[in-house]
């Protein structure tokens, strides 16, 4: 129960429930607004109905030819509303956008390999390994314990993407330096 | 010089100017303008980095060789770029419209100058120059962007005919009041006809605009939805639903979520309730449950007896609390209440059979149960004569089924909580014993508990039946129950321990339940012993769970309770919170921050949190412009008055000036009464901030984070850890901002008005007073006062009488001739010097009494008072050294350097004596003592040890290091 509306530049102000998770990172306000200046209809929160926010998705559009994709940069939902199905909502609105607004071939989103929670959410809702990048993320995991920079590109097919060329059985095994992917 | 060489002398500018070797850069430019003194590249260049350099007189050369720059009207590419950075290095967003405007009338052709100009416009908000221009940039290049930029902006304009703009004297605070005029005028209905008719004149016009434009050009949902606007506001909804009716306006509801809000909106205004609630009914059916079908549905039933007028329904305001906030129900004739009551009987019937079939299906799904509490929020809010009391739920049961059926999930108590007020005494009592019944049952074997789902439902009961808890509550009371949940807490624990690091542990709610029963035992019976035992075991589950920022910021709270602000800092930075999080969350460590602050003795972290997070508001005048015009250029319509108010809510943030005002006392501290301890741009900060009445200001600040778990009849865990009366907010900011700009500004300065021409270039009316600001700071007012602390008060008291008497003096100086004073100190001076320095005395005699007494003051107490009579006495060095400095030519007897020697002589005896309670409350610090004293609260299931052991160190440290600290800066 919830509402699922499009993210506002006065969200910032009411994000920090989710934001203070440890894997939700906290960006400028050119990070946000510009996202918000050019691909509004990409970037949603859900709204709880006593106006609390309970997560958010920021995406965009990107690439070009077979690799014109939409982009989930970050999704988060704050601690107290997961298990609501919240962020399921969200990707699928962003998968739905992505396909009929902008005729993406797919969506894709990054993830830290050690970060099992999240990758086993993303493929339940149909998401599946494609490359791994070395040295995506600039700064060590929060759990130091695993020392994780490591992501893996995960990508599920849009109808365009008609041969599934998204799809890899071996992604895991697929090795790229973060210096190739945009 | 060869061409070659010139170019690579150029580069090399450049370089040092990327690097940050100004200086350099500026040496390099002097040499090439030596040969060539009129080259305007150089000069921009030179203007460039001397205005990076952050050196004042630097910063005043590069303002002239600018206004040579913009006066040479150049148009050159690198020269507008060069230049138009420095105008921004230098605020002078007005010159950037200049620059290109002058640009672009010798280029008329060259498209991208045109855009330069429009969006130099863009930046300060210029709605009608930007408009004209972008109408003469479609006739000369025929780009529909340009047309739909002018749209834009017409409606921004329609937006101002409305509001009142006003100024206050700072040029960025101008800037941020115009917005905020605007904003609030945008969410207003139309004023007096004059302002309606130019309104409705400009809107006209952007509809006018509108049917120029090809119909290939609403491709784009931004703009389609800008024409939507148009005509909603021009009272033509029904022409808006027609376009929406089409196969492209369709397609763009399925689309764009922007089209879908303002439809939805339209719909309201449009009273197609029976479409609407065919139209909800159809998609809640097919699985879609968003609560704005919902409250659509719910509408659609209501309304179509009584329907609001149109001038009830506000706009939307991302700002206000809820998607669609309760409207005020309409007034219902009596021959309606029947029919009412009949609807809403009928959208219960609807609700109901969501639920059943719900639940029949076996659905995880919450939306009935609380579209059917909602409806009875809607009908009680009605008149009906008195038979909206009964409502048509029963409340009590349905939430106690509710709980039944959803207390598995961690939402649950905010969700019953949500509608307590709903509930009357019986009822609420009903919740309280049925949770007390599954509370009972499932703690009497909650090691036995394996799901977190079954935890959570027990966690459910245990808050419910603490939130509906009879008040007042006895300490015993409050300890028994801290106990129960610290034992349900430790026997839950072992059910997270295979969890990642990263997450936090399921039975974190416990510990907060248990901690914050125990700030219940001591808010009940003062007895600090309860705070130890809660620090104790906040900072074990914080151990156990690394990221709960709950548990964090709780042991936040009690840490600056208990006078260990480094201790409060340090679990505070472990949250991470940054940029624009310092707006709303650093109120967490700095509001009253400088009493912890240290920085007299050398200790700079506060006084680094404080510089921190005012960094955001830098940003926001840096950035948000910018990102204005990139929504101008991707042609996002939609965000435009969305970035205009977040740019408006930081500038104009409370927290900003809260910042402001503790860094400047933090500074104060540290530096000792010197005049630079304040900078000047800090104190024209101030000035503009000053200027702001109260309700101007935004308060960002965020309290959701933080638990309350306490009962709900009773005080907020909130209010219960506040260090004050009440929280610092703007009549705190005001009182503060009176004393510093009286103390550090002269009456001249103060009064010293804006330059009119840069008013008028930005379309603004000064504010009228009856008294000039000079006046206006001397005057404190109760609702100001009702804010502050008794030290503080007496801060304010002490400043303002030091002040006044000073001034006395001066205004007889000058009148008698610039000033043979008679020699001999007047009664009326005698009893003003007599009060100043006994305020010291009296103020010593509190804090030597407090320190006495450690089991009975809390040591947050000692370090504020101690910290206030300490910035008491650096404002008075900073006051009576200008009044020595300027009497030290006459005779000693001359009675305000006389009397300023007295008070001097007798605040350091009162400091003196501070600094030694202070140190001997220091040496009183024993972490045996604590543990002796709290290590039976919870028994042996907490390890308090360790937990004592940090705090007697840290609070042994905050009063040696304040000690240290006041004789360093004031004793020495």
């Amino acid at each position: 129960m919830s509402r699922l509306r499009s993210f506002r530049a006065t969200d910032l102000f009411k994000f920090n429930n989710i934001n203070l998770d440890v894997w939700t990172e906290t960006y400028s306000i050119s990070f946000y607004l510009s996202y918000l200046a050019r691909w509004p209809d990409l970037c949603y929160v859900q709204e709880a109905p006593n106006g609390k926010l309970m997560g958010y998705v920021i995406g965009k559009a990107e690439g070009s030819g077979e690799e014109w994709h939409g982009h989930v940069t970050a999704i988060s939902v704050a601690a107290e509303y997961r298990r609501l199905q919240l962020a399921n909502k969200m990707m699928s609105l962003l998968e739905y956008i992505s396909d009929k607004a902008y005729r993406g071939y797919f969506v894709d989103l990054y993830v830290r390999l050690d970060n099992k929670i999240a990758m086993d959410l993303y493929e339940r809702i149909g998401y599946s390994v494609y490359r791994r990048v070395q040295s995506y993320y600039g700064s060590l995991s929060p759990d130091s314990v695993s020392q994780e920079e490591d992501a893996y590109d995960m990508r599920k097919p849009l109808s365009r993407d008609v041969h599934r060329r998204s799809v890899r059985a071996n992604g895991r095994n697929v090795l790229v330096s973060a210096s190739q992917v945009s | 010089m060869s061409r070659q060489l010139e170019e690579r002398q150029v580069r090399a500018i450049y370089e040092s100017i990327d690097t940050g070797s100004y200086k350099a850069a500026v040496q390099q430019a002097n040499k090439l303008l030596k040969r060539q003194p009129g080259n305007v590249l150089y000069k921009a260049l030179k203007v460039l980095a001397l205005a990076r350099t952050g050196r004042p007189d630097d910063e005043a050369e590069a303002h002239g060789l600018l206004d040579e720059v913009i006066l040479s009207r150049p148009k050159d590419e690198s020269v507008l770029g060069v230049t138009s950075h420095a105008l921004k290095a230098l605020n002078r967003p007005f010159d950037s419209i200049t620059l290109f405007e002058e640009a672009f009338k010798q280029a008329p052709h060259d498209e991208e100058l045109g855009s330069q100009a429009f969006m130099a416009n863009i930046r300060v908000g210029n709605w009608k120059p930007a408009q004209l221009l972008a109408t003469r940039m479609f006739k000369n290049f025929g780009k529909d962007r340009m047309l739909w930029w002018a749209v834009m902006c017409a409606v921004l304009q329609s937006m101002y005919a409305n509001a009142q703009l006003t100024a206050s004297s700072s040029l960025s605070t101008a800037t941020a009041t115009k917005i905020s005029a605007a904003s609030a005028a945008m969410k207003q209905p139309a004023g007096d006809k004059d302002k309606t008719d130019v309104r409705n004149l400009l809107l006209n016009l952007a509809l006018r605009l509108i049917e120029r434009a090809p119909e290939t050009t609403h491709a784009n949902a931004d703009r389609f939805a800008l024409h939507l606007d148009i005509l909603q506001a021009l009272e033509r909804a029904d022409e808006a639903l027609v376009m929406l009716d089409t196969e492209h306006g369709k397609h763009l509801v399925r689309t764009s979520p922007v089209v879908q809000e303002i439809r939805r909106e339209l719909i309201l205004r449009t009273a197609a309730w029976d479409k609407e609630r065919a139209a909800t009914e159809e998609a809640m059916q097919s699985g879609d449950r968003s609560w704005e079908h919902v409250l659509s549905n719910i509408n659609s039933h209501l309304y179509a007896v009584v329907a609001p007028s149109i001038d009830t329904i506000p706009i939307i305001d991302p700002g206000l609390p809820g998607p669609l906030p309760p409207w005020p129900a309409p007034p219902v004739p009596e021959d309606k209440r029947e029919a009412l009551l009949a609807a809403a009987q009928e959208c219960k019937k609807y609700f109901d059979t969501m639920v059943a079939q719900d639940g029949e299906a076996g659905k995880d799904e919450r939306t009935g149960w609380l579209a059917l509490l909602e409806l009875e929020r809607r009908v009680r809010a009605y008149d009906l004569g008195g038979r909206e009391t009964e409502g048509v739920i029963d409340v009590p049961e349905l939430l106690e089924s509710y709980v039944k059926a959803f207390g598995g999930k961690a939402v649950c108590v905010e969700d019953v909580l949500g509608h307590a007020e709903l509930l009357d005494e019986a009822g609420k009592e009903r919740l309280r014993a049925s949770a007390e019944a599954t509370a009972t049952e499932l703690e009497g074997d909650v090691a036995s508990i394996t799901s977190t789902s079954v935890l959570q439902r027990l966690i459910t009961a245990l808050k419910l039946s603490r939130a509906f808890a009879a008040v007042p509550r006895t300490a015993e009371q409050e300890v028994a129950d801290a106990k129960r949940y610290a034992a349900a807490y430790f026997a839950a624990l072992p059910l997270g321990k295979d969890i990642p690091k990263t997450e936090i542990q399921p039975a974190d709610d416990l510990a907060v339940l248990a901690a914050q029963a125990l700030v219940g035992a001591h808010a009940a019976s003062q007895d600090q012993v309860y705070l130890y035992a809660a620090a104790a075991l906040l900072e074990t589950a914080c151990s156990a769970s690394r990221y709960a920022y709950g548990l964090r910021l709780c042991l936040v709270r009690v840490y600056r309770m208990l006078g260990a602000g480094k201790l409060a800092l340090k679990h505070y930075r472990l949250l991470g919170a940054k940029l624009v999080q310092t707006d709303t969350l650093s109120h967490f460590v700095l509001a009253r921050g400088s009493m912890f602050s240290l920085a007299s003795n050398g200790d700079l972290d506060y006084l680094a949190e404080a510089t921190e997070a005012g960094v955001i508001y830098v940003s926001n005048t840096a950035e948000t412009p910018e990102m204005l015009v990139r929504a101008f250029q991707w042609e996002k319509y939609s965000q435009v008055t969305d970035f205009m108010t977040f740019q408006d809510r930081l500038e104009c943030s409370l927290q900003r000036d809260l910042t402001l005002v503790e860094l400047a006392r933090m500074r104060i501290l540290h530096t000792g009464p010197r005049a630079g301890a304040i900078t000047d741009a800090e104190l024209v900060d101030m000035k503009g901030f000053f200027d702001r009445i109260v309700s101007d200001r935004y308060d960002n600040r965020d309290l959701g984070v933080l638990p309350s778990l306490q009962p709900i009849a009773g005080d907020s865990f909130d209010k219960q850890t506040t260090l004050g009366p009440v929280a610092p907010a703007g009549g705190w900011a005001n009182a503060f901002l009176k004393v510093y700009l009286r103390t550090f500004v002269n009456p001249l300065e103060l009064d010293r008005q804006q330059d009119p021409e840069v008013l008028k270039k930005l379309g603004v009316e000064l504010p009228t007073h009856d008294e000039p600001l000079s006046e206006r700071v001397k005057h404190i007012t109760d609702e100001e006062l009702s804010e502050l602390t008794e030290e503080e008060r007496a801060l304010v008291d002490a400043i303002d009488e030091l002040l006044s008497w000073v001034e006395r003096h001066q205004t007889k100086e000058a009148a008698n001739g610039n000033g043979n004073g008679n020699g001999h100190a007047e009664g009326g001076d005698k009893d003003v010097v007599e009060r100043i320095a006994k305020g010291f005395e009296d103020a010593q005699a509190r804090i030597e009494a407090l320190a006495a007494d450690p089991d009975g003051t809390l040591a947050w107490k000692i370090l504020h008072a101690s910290t206030l009579l300490h910035e008491r006495f650096v404002l008075f060095g900073l006051v009576s050294s200008s009044v020595t400095s300027k009497n030290a030519s006459k005779k000693k007897t001359d009675p305000l350097a006389q009397g300023v020697r007295t008070i001097r002589t007798r605040g350091t005896a009162a400091l003196k004596a501070v600094c030694a309670a202070l140190t001997a409350r220091a040496e009183r610090e024993d972490a045996a003592t604590l543990v002796d004293r709290c290590k039976d609260v919870l028994g042996d299931a907490v390890e308090v040890g360790a937990t004592m052991d940090v705090l007697a160190t840290s609070r042994r440290e905050a009063f040696e290091g304040l000690a240290h600290g006041i004789a360093r800066v004031s004793l020495s």
